[in-house]
C-alpha cells in the first residue's frame, strides 16, 4: 500500500517503541525509516526483520558496548538504530579516522543516520556494507552496487567521504509498504497502546456532557 | 522611563499553562494569515458543483484559485439519523463530511473520494487529499435557521448568536493522516509556508459550504416562500469545531514549532512596547477595538465554571482597561511599554493575553511580516549534539528546567497522570497513575519529569561528551534532545507540569486553537473545548471588496 511520510515515520516509531527501544532511540528509528523511504529504499521491511530479530532482547544488548576500537554488541548482532545515534554523536570523531561496526543487523537502516550525520558534519559520510558503498551529502545519497541485495546481517565502515561516487538515489514523495511489512510493524506499534477499560472510555477522554445539541 | 528597545517577555512568565490556556487569537494567527494572502493575492472562488437533494444528500464543490494552484473542498453531505450524531472521534457516521483536493477534481475523482470521504478514519486517501475532516450540524440551531428561512423569515439574532454555527468540525485531519500528502509535499508553495494552512482554507470554504446548505435547503422546502439569510447576520455564523485529548500532544511533540508561534506574537508585543510614541490614528483603532473587544467578552459564552471565572475576569479587566485609558491616554514615552506595565501588575493572564492581541492589531504595517516566521523546520532541530560536554548539559537543564528541579516528583500529586494512548481508537487520553495500570504505556508527555531524572543522572557521570552519556542511558535520549532545542529556542518548552493532578488539558487546546485564530472558548470539560472558527468573517465571494482583518471582534452594531 501506498503511505505518506509522516504516517510510516510514525508507524516505525511506534513500533520501535512497542519492541522495547526507549523514546528517544524510537523517534529516531522513525526519523531515519523516514528518511530513507524518500530515497526509496524499503527501510520499513528492514525494520520489520530487525524488531523481530532483536524482540525480548534489552536494548542494552544490542547497542555498542564501547565507544573506542570497533563497535560491537554484548551478544549477538548490533542495532543499527543504537549505532546510528552512536554515529551521529560521536559524528567528531570520523574527523580522526573510520568508525568500524561489527556485525550490523539491518544494516540498510544505517543509511539514515548518516544522512543526518552528513548535515551534522556539512562533510559527505560514506559506508561500506559488504560489497555495497553508500554515499550521504546531506542533500543527496548515492549507491555504488544493489542496495536491495545487501544481507542481513553484515560489518560496516563508516567514513568521511574523500570523492564523490556511486549512483544517485532518486527522491520520493511516498513511501510503498507490503502489507506484511505493515502487520508486523503494527503488531509492535500494538503494544505501546493500553487496553481500554470502560472507566478510561468515558474518563480517560473526558465525555459527560451532550455532545448532540 | 527611557526610551530603549523592550526584551522579549521572560519564557519562564510566558510558558506557563494557565497563561498559554490564557491566549487570544491575534493578527499573527493561522486564519488571519491565510485571509491576508488571499486578499493580497486576489484569489478567485467559486462554486461548479451543488447538487444537494431536499434530504440533504448529495455532494459540492468550492474551487479557489490561487495564483499558481487550484485547491478544492470537495463536500459530501449526508442524512444523518440523531443517535449516531456524535462529536468524539469514536463517532463512525458524520452530517458532513470533507476533503481538501490539490486541484479540480474530475468526475472519477468525485467517485472515487464517494468511496472513501465518508468513511474518514476507515476511509484511506492518497496524494492528491490534502485534508480529510466531517462535520456534524447544530441541530437545534440548524432546524430553526432553516424552518426561518423556508418560512420566509430571519433566523432568531440572539439564538443565531449564543450558539454561532450551524455545523461544528469535529476533526480536521492534515498532514499525510489517513494517507493524505505529507506537509513536506506542498510547504514549498508560498500559500502553504505558513502552518495550518490546508487545514484552515478547508474550515474557510467548509463554513461557506453550510450556509449555502441551509439556505438551499429551505429553498427545496418551500419554493414559494423560502428567503436568503440577511447578509450581516449570515456572517455571524463561524464553524464551530470540538476538540479533545487528540489535539493536546501536540504542542508537546513540535517544540519547534511552538516556540516560532510564541516567539512571532512576543516579538510583535516588543516591537509595539518598543516604539517612542503613540500616533493619535492609532490611538483611536484601539481604543475601538477595546469597545469591540468588550463586547466579544459579554457575548462569549460558556458553562464551564473555569472559564465562567476567567470570563469574568476578562470582562472586569476590559473595564479597567477603558477606565484606565481615559484616565491615562496614550502620551508620553512608550506609551505602549507604560500601558502593558500597568496591565502586568493589573490585569489577570486573560486580560493580559486579549490585551497583548489587541495592542498588535492597530500595527499590521510593524507585525506582519512576522506571519513568515511561523513555520519550523523541524528536522534541523531534532539532531542531537552529541559533542556538547556532559557538564555543559548539567549546566542547561539547571537553567532551563529549574521549576521542573524544584517538584516533588515521587509525590502523588505531582506525578499523578500518565498519557497515554487507547489500543481501541489510538487516541490520546488522560488516566490516573494510580487508579489504572497504565503506566508502562506511557508516552513523553511530561518533560518536567523527564528533566528531573535526566538531571539525577547527570550530576553523578563523568565529565566528557554527551555522546557518551546518551550511549550509556539511551532513556534519557529523549529529554536531553529537548534540552538542547530549548537552549536555542527559548518558547520551545512549555515550563510547567503536563502530569499534575491539577493540571488543565483545555489549557493546552486552547494555546494551539488560539494560535489558530479561533474564539469563544467554551470548555466542556477539563479535557474538551468548543470554538467558534470565521465567526465575523467575509465569505469567500467577498473578499475581494472586504477588509480581510477586520473581523474577529464583533461591531458595535452587532451587540444590539
Amino acid at each position: 500500500m501506498n503511505w505518506s511520510l509522516n504516517e510510516i515515520e510514525a508507524l516505525a516509531r511506534k513500533a520501535a517503541r512497542g519492541r522495547g527501544m526507549s523514546w528517544g532511540l524510537a523517534e529516531e528509528t522513525g526519523r531515519a525509516t523516514r528518511v530513507l523511504c524518500e530515497w526509496g529504499v524499503d527501510a520499513p521491511a528492514a525494520l520489520a526483520l530487525l524488531l523481530q530479530r532483536h524482540d525480548g532482547l534489552a536494548q542494552n544488548a544490542v547497542a555498542p558496548v564501547n565507544a573506542i576500537g570497533p563497535w560491537r554488541a554484548k551478544g549477538g548482532t548490533l542495532c543499527p538504530v543504537a549505532a546510528g545515534c552512536c554515529l551521529n554523536d560521536f559524528a567528531a570523531a570520523l574527523a580522526s579516522g573510520p568508525i568500524q561496526m561489527h556485525g550490523v543487523a539491518q544494516p540498510i537502516l544505517l543509511l539514515g543516520f548518516a544522512q543526518m550525520t552528513a548535515r551534522r558534519l556539512g562533510h559527505p559520510v560514506c559506508l561500506t556494507i559488504g560489497a555495497v558503498q553508500t554515499r550521504a551529502d546531506g542533500d543527496g545519497m548515492f549507491a555504488l552496487g544493489d542496495l536491495s541485495a545487501l544481507p542481513d546481517i553484515s560489518d560496516v565502515t563508516a567514513a568521511l567521504a574523500k570523492a564523490p561516487f556511486g549512483a544517485a538515489m532518486i527522491r520520493h514523495s511516498r513511501a510503498e509498504v507490503s502489507d506484511d511489512t505493515a502487520a508486523i510493524l503494527t503488531a509492535f506499534a500494538q503494544r505501546t497502546y493500553a487496553p481500554a477499560t470502560e472507566a478510561s472510555r468515558l474518563a480517560g477522554a473526558g465525555a459527560g456532557l451532550s455532545d448532540n445539541d | 522611563m527611557g526610551q530603549h528597545t523592550v526584551p522579549l517577555r521572560d519564557p519562564n512568565t510566558v510558558m506557563r499553562l494557565s497563561r498559554l490556556g490564557s491566549l487570544h487569537q491575534s493578527r499573527l494567527s493561522f486564519m488571519r494569515v491565510l485571509l491576508r494572502r488571499m486578499k493580497a493575492e486576489t484569489w478567485r472562488f467559486e462554486r461548479p458543483v451543488f447538487d444537494i437533494d431536499a434530504k440533504g444528500v448529495g455532494h459540492a464543490v468550492y474551487t479557489a484559485h490561487a495564483p499558481r494552484h487550484s485547491y478544492s473542498l470537495v463536500a459530501f453531505a449526508h442524512d444523518l439519523p440523531p443517535e449516531k450524531r456524535s462529536d468524539r472521534v469514536i463517532a463512525t457516521a458524520w452530517d458532513a463530511t470533507f476533503t481538501l483536493f490539490d486541484g479540480i477534481p474530475t468526475a472519477d475523482d468525485i467517485e472515487r473520494l464517494r468511496a472513501s470521504i465518508p468513511r474518514q478514519e476507515a476511509g484511506r486517501v492518497a496524494q492528491r487529499e490534502l485534508s480529510v475532516s466531517r462535520a456534524n450540524r447544530s441541530v437545534r440551531l440548524f432546524d430553526h435557521v432553516l424552518e426561518r428561512l423556508a418560512a420566509g423569515r430571519q433566523p432568531d439574532a440572539q439564538m443565531s448568536t449564543d450558539v454561532g454555527y450551524l455545523m461544528r468540525t469535529t476533526a480536521v485531519y492534515g498532514s499525510g493522516k489517513l494517507g493524505a500528502a505529507d506537509r513536506e509535499a506542498t510547504s514549498d508553495r508560498p500559500e502553504f509556508k505558513a502552518p495550518f494552512q490546508i487545514e484552515m482554507l478547508s474550515v474557510f470554504l467548509t463554513r461557506a459550504f453550510v450556509l449555502d446548505l441551509v439556505e438551499h435547503l429551505a429553498a427545496l422546502r418551500a419554493p414559494g416562500t423560502a428567503v436568503r439569510m440577511d447578509p450581516a447576520l449570515r456572517r455571524r455564523f463561524g464553524i464551530g469545531n470540538s476538540t479533545g485529548l487528540g489535539m493536546a500532544p501536540y504542542l508537546i511533540n513540535h517544540p519547534a514549532l511552538l516556540n516560532n508561534w510564541i516567539t512571532a506574537r512576543e516579538t510583535a508585543l516588543a516591537r509595539v512596547r518598543s516604539l517612542p510614541a503613540a500616533t493619535p490614528d492609532r490611538v483611536q483603532a484601539f481604543h475601538r477595538l477595546v469597545a469591540r473587544a468588550r463586547i466579544n467578552a459579554d457575548l462569549w459564552r460558556s458553562d464551564h465554571p473555569a472559564q465562567q471565572v476567567k470570563l469574568a475576569a476578562l470582562r472586569a479587566d476590559l473595564a479597567r482597561l477603558e477606565a484606565h485609558l481615559t484616565d491615562t491616554p496614550l502620551s508620553g514615552l512608550q506609551p505602549w511599554n507604560a500601558l502593558w506595565l500597568w496591565a502586568e501588575t493589573t490585569l489577570s493572564e486573560e486580560g493580559q493575553e486579549q490585551l497583548l492581541s489587541l495592542m498588535i492589531e492597530p500595527y499590521g504595517d510593524l507585525v506582519d511580516d512576522l506571519g513568515d516566521t511561523l513555520n519550523a523546520d523541524e528536522a534541523a532541530s531534532f539532531a542531537i549534539d552529541g559533542a556538547m560536554p556532559v557538564a555543559t548539559l548539567r549546566a542547561l537543564t539547571a537553567d532551563l528546567y529549574d521549576w521542573a528541579l524544584a517538584e516533588d516528583w515521587d509525590s502523588a500529586q505531582a506525578s499523578a497522570r500518565v498519557w497515554y494512548v487507547s489500543e481501541e481508537k489510538l487516541e490520546p487520553r488522560l488516566g490516573e497513575r494510580a487508579e489504572e495500570p497504565i503506566e508502562p504505556y506511557e508516552q513523553p508527555l511530561c518533560p518536567g519529569r523527564d528533566a528531573a531524572r535526566l538531571y539525577a543522572d547527570l550530576q553523578s557521570a563523568p565529565d566528557g561528551p554527551l555522546a557518551e552519556f546518551l550511549r550509556r542511558h539511551p532513556e534519557h535520549r529523549h529529554i536531553a534532545r529537548r534540552v538542547q532545542i530549548t537552549a536555542t529556542l527559548p518558547y520551545a518548552e512549555i515550563r510547567d507540569n503536563t502530569i499534575a493532578a491539577q493540571m488543565l488539558p483545555i489549557d493546552l487546546l486552547r494555546a494551539k486553537l488560539a494560535c489558530f485564530g479561533a474564539g469563544h472558548f467554551d470548555p466542556r470539560s477539563d479535557r474538551w473545548v468548543r470554538i467558534n472558527m470565521f465567526m465575523g468573517a467575509p465569505f469567500p465571494q467577498d473578499l475581494a471588496d472586504e477588509d480581510a482583518d477586520d473581523w474577529t471582534l464583533p461591531t458595535v452594531q452587532a451587540a444590539s
